[in-house]
């Protein structure tokens, strides 16, 4: 039997394999392996207008990561840590081989260094994913990275798996309830480096239209046939299909076709459309070239491939009535088998693609250039690499990728090991988060095993953002010819070759309308008469390894639908899953002896059949049983670890089963926010902020997965004694109290980082910035005191204690504008630039890095750490989304003991409990206590834990304690016994990264804006606390005029206007002259102060730049004399 | 008003105290945690440390060291008594190490701790401080001091501090169950009966009235208390209670001083 510990085996040997990011490595193997060379390939050759001279594009390599340095010396290798630590990209060169052909003779090939490629590491160009633990220690490198990012100009960027609706799928739905369209069939088509999309409409007189991108209006989908050479009402009827009901469907559609009957026709019929009034001949030809090109390109876009593109279509069309006639439901958007992940491999392809073009553009142009000149050709000076090395560079620095997208690379996540691998493995979807878009935010039913059922975040992005599960793999894609060949051996009727027989006779229509379609990605290539038998037997072929084990096979079987779906494309999720035959799984436990003995691995069981990986569809075919006990004569699969169906963060919840589905999402999300051990060469790092938690500790209640995702080397919390009772109530609404002393003793300590960093950039005009002690005369010093403790080199020294407002690196520029300089000396000219301490911010320097960045920059960092002892206010969590603040901190002394002296850490106040519903938490607090008192860890799997409850209370109760974990406790404060007992257990809490030392904030006097002289807002900006609209409406509800004038007014950008008492203008106070000045009278006038708000007056003046003439009428404040003040 | 010792060794002491105030004794046992002067790392000046642990983090860790007080009360002053650094207020330790590149790495111990006063010392020479790597250093000069643990945990003398209610356990009718839920086996079955074996042990969870409702009666006994210490190794338990109720009467004294004053 396969056991609990027998399939735990798999699942090891699995991850031991493929780590944790493999989809990402196995995507950007394949894009260095194949796409890159198949995209040279598409380009083929370049032939500038030149006569006789062409240029052919041979071989593409990229190699080691390496760096050119500014002294144009040749380029050195450098390791990820040196990228790092220099701000440089982690790239490789890449070389093109380059034949020159000119006048037919061809010259030596020769390679070219055409630009650089990021290399993601750990992949099979990153010379570190061969390296073993030691030398990766060596070159600073965390022995257990998974690789899978790439690192951009010294920081770490993940290209996020983007989700996407399959292409060259035919997807049928509704029309629009009230529209002409009844019924619709939409196709993306994507070509190498473009997307069209064709739609097929059903109206409502019956009659069926296409239409495609650049032709405009609806095409009759007969005259679309007759053009692509299908061309008789028959052989029409019969490419849709061979059914009588569904060919009667068509007679609308031929009927509108009916005057145009020629294939001739049918093409002039579509130029038309396009070239509008030219002569026949061109408008055919225009017709074909579009056609080509932009009908169903995925098909091919050579003339040849019309035929093919017309029996897409019908079958297309066979869908749609399909439909019509009810005999099939609209094809369901959010089922997986209809989605495709785009990986890094992908998006690097996409984005190459276009770096390539536009390398090619410009060495055409080049040539060109050079060729007009009448020079020699040398093709390395006309090269420039900058092109490419630029554009991939940028997009990923940005994360703006070709095609609109914006952020597809993102900046890698490292506030703990869990935060960083969920950002490895999360999964973008491409539909707008304005929309509500309900069903496709759901869980859908083919997601079992996939994505992660909990890890998604809270509001717009909610369903939308996904992490993939723990066995979720993504296919690479092959190519489908191969398949196509294997699949007409093994029998398949090419959908030409059926018309033919039926025309001619050689087989009836009946026979072949009860045949199975079947279709390869989508494209529909033959009949075959037992669908149910081809897919098994393409099966077998699979797990015999005579066919690829990327290819998936689906057989879809209802009352009127008989198709057989074959799949290779890239971008499918599949699962894998024990292969089961006649009740039996086929993995043995043999097998499995061979795994531990280390004589076979997950690879091999998948090589020899016995394991399968499946995608969406064939799931569809597949009978699968959760566990052994279930298998029955029907069962086809075995569930290999149905834990796994959870993603990488969900999958540290000690039993999420017992607890309410949203505090497993919450807490998916909290997991991330933890502080921990993020990267064990953390003090090597420059990241830009990161936290470290001093004594991180492994759960005692662990899940059998921790081991595997490296959570237990690499924790985000501590083991927290817990009770739960109220308690001086200082831990009402959520928050908890702390002990005092055992904060004392290190309970929750951390480290916070920040990096500052300068560059001594260089500009035009020879000037450059200079880090140093800046002189007391340049612009913004900030006087002798901020620069006290850098060094004579001008940067502070490690070890110092530094608070906001200290200058960390001093550093002098030259001006902005050449203008200021020539007013002033050039010693005041200069710009103080030094980099200074946040303000609210204090701590320690801890590191201090001078170096060079690639253009020969002087570049420093400072990386400044402060101490981080949990104090009131900051936020802690357990692993079941329960969250709450310090809300008390009490000495040990105070706090409850029990009979024995033991004193909690934690007092969690009970309300937190019932209507959340996290049950998993008491029972983690009843397997923490008896962990401690047995003294192992406690296995938390879900639906596989052990030891059981009555086990654990046994064992408790057997120590000396309550079986149900309580305990007699007594106050602390007055040694009085707390009536009834008190739950006391150990609990995994975390602490996360809000923290009071980064909020809080008050303020009496501070800055203001410069434009509206208001106080400014947020921390950073020292800002005052806004007093905004509905505070306002309560002082003015309240009456209290003088306070409402107070915070408004006289707080905030009081100022004194003068105003003209003739003209109503605004002067001022000539201190020369010392008058008052008003500017149409001049000194011609009485101008009288007035109380007004800066943003009034700045009102008055944004009025007259728009030419309006604003006038303020003067009065009395109290009118004398009963006037009412106007005159 | 008796005393009676229920357990004493180096570490523990247990008492039964019969007819003294809960209020007195819980005074007695927050005394013993927040007023009994010990001797701890207070101060370090660190004069190297490349190692991986920073020097908040090592400072902390040495703080956290039990160092044996037991003399040290005689010899230095108390915390109320010292101001700034004068003399018998403190003492120093020193801590030099440093492995050689080429050395494997190395655990620094608390017997790696010099100290200038030799009855000032670790009380377990085998408490881990730092690892340091090959050509990793640390140098130091940590000061201590009396304190009490109302300033710091490191100051607690005890790990163990409790007075519980003394319980009478009484048997009106026979019931087994009773035995068998018990987590302190206070029940003794004979012959398919029970009787109360241990009753001093008896936590008053009341979990066999649960099962057994009037059959078992458990009440506290008035004014008869249970009072049980642990020491860190700092100081001796006897020690601990004295100093505890010393500090305790010493206050007493003062607030006693100040009503006099007032007339
Ligand atoms: S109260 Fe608890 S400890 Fe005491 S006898 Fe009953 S069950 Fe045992």
């Amino acid at each position: 039997m396969l056991n609990v510990e027998n399939r735990w085996t798999l699942i090891e040997s699995y991850f031991k394999e493929n780590g944790l990011v493999r989809q990402h490595l196995d995507s950007f193997d394949d894009f260095v392996r194949n796409k890159l060379q198949q995209i040279v390939d598409e380009q083929g050759e370049i032939t500038p207008e030149i006569p006789g001279l062409k240029i052919k594009l041979g071989k593409i390599r990229v190699d080691r990561p390496k760096v050119r340095e500014a002294d144009r010396g040749p380029a050195v290798e450098i390791t990820p840590m040196e990228a790092r630590l220099r701000n440089l990209t982690y790239a490789g060169p890449i070389y093109l081989t380059i034949t020159i052909i000119e006048n037919n003779i061809e010259s030596e090939p020769t390679e070219i260094y055409i630009g650089d490629l990021p290399i993601m590491l750990k992949s099979v160009i990153d010379p570190t994913s061969t390296m073993s633990a030691e030398e990766l220690i060596k070159i600073g490198e965390d022995p257990k990275d998974p690789g899978g990012y790439f690192i951009i100009n010294g920081t770490e960027k993940v290209i996020v798996t983007q989700e996407d609706l399959a292409v060259n799928r035919i997807l049928v739905d509704y029309g629009k309830p009230g529209a002409n369209v009844t019924h619709v069939a939409k196709i993306t088509s994507a070509a190498p480096g473009y997307r069209v999309q064709t739609l097929i409409e059903r109206e409502k007189d019956g009659t069926i239209q296409v239409s495609f991108a650049s032709v405009p209006g609806k095409i009759p989908f007969a005259v679309m046939m007759r053009a692509l050479g299908v061309v008789t009402d028959r052989d029409i009827a019969f490419a849709v299909s061979f059914d009588p009901t569904i060919q009667n469907e068509l007679y609308p559609s031929l009927e509108q076709a009916r005057a145009i009957s020629t294939m001739e026709d049918a093409l002039a019929f579509i130029g038309d459309r396009i070239a509008i009034g030219q002569k026949r001949e061109n408008r055919i030809h225009k017709a074909e070239q579009t056609i080509d090109r932009y009908f169903l390109p995925h098909l091919g876009t050579t003339p040849e491939t019309r035929k093919l593109k017309a029996y897409y279509l019908a079958a297309a069309v066979a869908k749609l009535i399909e439909l019509y006639l009810g005999r099939r439901e609209p094809d369901d958007k959010d089922h997986y088998a209809n989605k495709r992940l785009r990986l890094a491999g992908d998006l690097m392809a996409s984005l190459f693609r276009v770096a390539f073009k536009a390398f090619v553009k410009d060495l055409t142009y080049q040539l060109e250039k050079s060729k007009v000149r009448g020079r020699k050709l040398t093709l390395s000076n006309l090269v420039r690499s900058d092109i490419i090395t630029e554009r991939i560079r940028h997009a990923l620095a940005t994360g703006n990728w070709v095609g609109n997208k914006t952020g597809v690379s993102q900046l890698l996540d490292r506030t703990n090991w869990l935060s960083m691998l969920s950002h490895l493995r999360r999964v973008v979807s491409s539909l707008a988060r304005g929309q509500p878009n309900f069903e496709a935010r759901d869980l859908h039913g083919t997601q079992w095993g996939r994505m992660c059922p909990f890890e998604t975040p809270e509001g717009p992005n909610s369903g939308l953002v996904k992490n993939l599960a723990l066995m979720a793999q993504i296919s690479v894609g092959i190519d489908d010819k191969e398949v196509e060949e294997e699949l007409f051996r093994l029998g398949v009727i090419p959908v030409e070759e059926a018309i033919t027989q039926v025309v001619e006779g050689r087989a009836d229509l009946e026979s072949l309308a009860s045949y199975a379609k079947v279709f390869l990605n989508g494209k529909f290539v033959g009949y075959y008469k037992d669908g149910a038998e081809l897919a098994n037997r393409i099966r077998e072929l699979r797990r015999s390894g005579q066919l690829n084990d990327e290819v998936n096979v689906a057989h879809i079987r209802t009352e009127f639908v008989n198709e057989v779906h074959v799949n290779t494309d890239g971008g499918r999720v599949r699962r894998p899953l024990i292969v089961v035959k006649n009740g039996e799984p086929l993995v043995t436990e043999e097998d499995i002896d061979n795994i531990r003995k280390g004589e076979k691995t997950f690879k091999d069981l998948v090589k020899e059949g016995k394991i399968e990986f499946l995608d969406a569809e064939e799931e569809e075919n597949a009978y699968i049983a959760l566990e052994p006990k279930d298998i029955t004569e029907e069962t086809t699969h075995l569930e290999i670890w149905p834990p796994a169906i959870l993603g990488i963060v969900a999958s540290i919840i000690p039993y999420p089963e017992h607890n309410q589905s949203p505090r497993n999402t919450y807490q998916s999300a909290m997991a991330k926010q933890a502080l921990g051990l993020y990267a064990a060469n953390f003090q090597l790092r420059t990241d830009s902020r990161a936290h470290f938690l001093h004594y991180p500790q492994k759960p005692l209640v662990q899940t059998r997965i921790m081991d595997v995702i490296g959570y237990n080397d690499r924790p985000a919390g501590a083991n927290a004694l817990m009770a739960v009772m109220t308690y001086t109530g200082y831990n009402m609404e959520d928050a908890i109290i702390l002990n005092k002393s055992s904060v004392d003793r290190g309970m929750y300590r951390s480290t916070f980082f920040r990096l500052y960093s300068t560059e001594e950039l260089k500009y035009p005009g020879g000037q450059e910035d200079k880090i140093g002690i800046p002189e007391p005369g340049a612009r913004g010093y900030k006087g002798k005191e901020y620069y006290e403790r850098l060094e004579d080199n001008g940067i502070v020294a490690p070890e110092v204690e530094v608070k906001g407002g200290d200058v960390l690196i001093g550093k002098v520029s030259p001006p902005r504008f050449l203008q200021e300089f020539k007013e002033l000396t050039a010693e005041q000219a200069k710009r103080d630039t030094s980099v200074t301490l946040r303000y609210g911010e204090s701590g320690t320097v801890d590191l201090v890095v001078v170096t060079q960045t690639a253009e020969g920059n002087k570049l420093v960092k400072v990386r400044v750490r402060d101490l981080r002892i949990p104090e009131l206010g900051d936020k802690f969590a357990t692993r079941h989304g329960q969250k709450g603040v310090v809300g008390m901190l009490l000495h040990e002394a105070d706090m409850p003991y029990t009979v024995d002296g033991i004193v909690p850490d934690i007092i969690l106040n009970p309300h937190a409990l019932p209507s959340r519903m996290t049950v998993g938490q008491l029972l983690e607090a009843l397997a923490g206590k008896y962990a401690a008192v047995v003294g192992k860890s406690v296995d938390a799997t879900p639906w596989y834990y052990s030891p059981k409850e009555d086990e654990m209370k046994k064992a408790l109760l057997e120590h000396g304690y309550l079986s149900n974990a309580a305990e007699v406790v007594y106050d602390g404060r007055t040694g009085q016994k707390v009536k009834g007992t008190i739950l006391l257990g150990i609990v995994y809490y975390m602490k996360l990264h809000h923290m009071v030392a980064d909020k809080i904030h008050a303020r009496a006097r501070g800055p203001v804006q410069i434009l509206t002289r208001q106080p400014t807002e947020g921390r950073a900006r020292e800002g005052g606390l806004r007093f905004g609209e509905m505070e306002r409406d309560c002082l003015i509800g309240f009456g209290a005029a003088s306070l409402l004038k107070d915070r408004l007014l006289d707080n905030s950008d009081k100022t004194v206007i003068y105003v003209c008492s003739q003209c109503g203008y605004v002067g001022y106070f000539d201190r020369k002259k010392n008058k008052y000045w008003c500017p149409i009278h001049e000194d011609k006038t009485v101008l009288y102060p007035v109380t007004v708000s800066y943003a009034f007056k700045l009102l008055l003046q944004e009025l007259m730049s728009m030419g309006i003439s604003p006038r303020l009428i003067l009065g009395d404040k109290v009118p004398i004399g009963g006037g009412d003040g106007n005159e | 008003m008796p005393v009676y010792l229920r357990f004493s060794d180096d570490n523990r002491l247990g008492l039964i105290v019969e007819g003294y105030l809960l209020a007195l004794l819980n005074a007695i046992r927050r005394s013993v945690i927040l007023y009994t002067p010990v001797m701890a790392v207070d101060e370090v000046y660190i004069i190297e440390n490349n190692s991986p642990l920073y020097d908040e983090m090592l400072a902390h860790r040495l703080g956290m060291v039990p160092f044996d007080s037991e003399e040290a009360l005689t010899k230095y002053k108390r915390p109320e008594e010292c101001s700034g650094d004068e003399r018998d207020c403190t003492t120093k330790v020193y801590l030099v190490k440093k492995v050689e590149s080429g050395e494997s790495p190395t655990w620094v111990y608390t017997k790696d701790l010099k100290s200038d006063d030799p009855e000032v010392k670790p009380i377990s020479g085998d408490i881990p401080i730092v690892l340091l790597a090959q050509g990793q250093s640390v140098s130091l000069e940590a000061k201590l001091r009396l304190g009490y643990g109302i300033e710091h945990a490191k100051f607690i003398p005890v790990s163990v501090a409790v007075v519980r209610y003394y319980p009478k356990v009484e048997i009106a009718e026979d019931c087994v169950k009773a035995a068998e839920v018990c987590p302190r086996k206070v029940f003794e079955v004979s012959d398919e009966k029970i009787k109360v074996a241990n009753e001093e042990d008896c936590i008053l969870c009341e979990e066999c009235v649960k099962v057994c409702g009037e059959k078992v009666r458990i009440t506290a006994v008035e004014n008869k208390y249970i009072f049980e210490l642990e020491s860190t190794g700092v100081l001796r338990p006897k020690t601990i209670l004295r100093e505890a109720i010393k500090s305790l009467r010493r206050k007493l004294q003062e607030f006693s001083e100040k009503v006099g004053v007032l007339s």
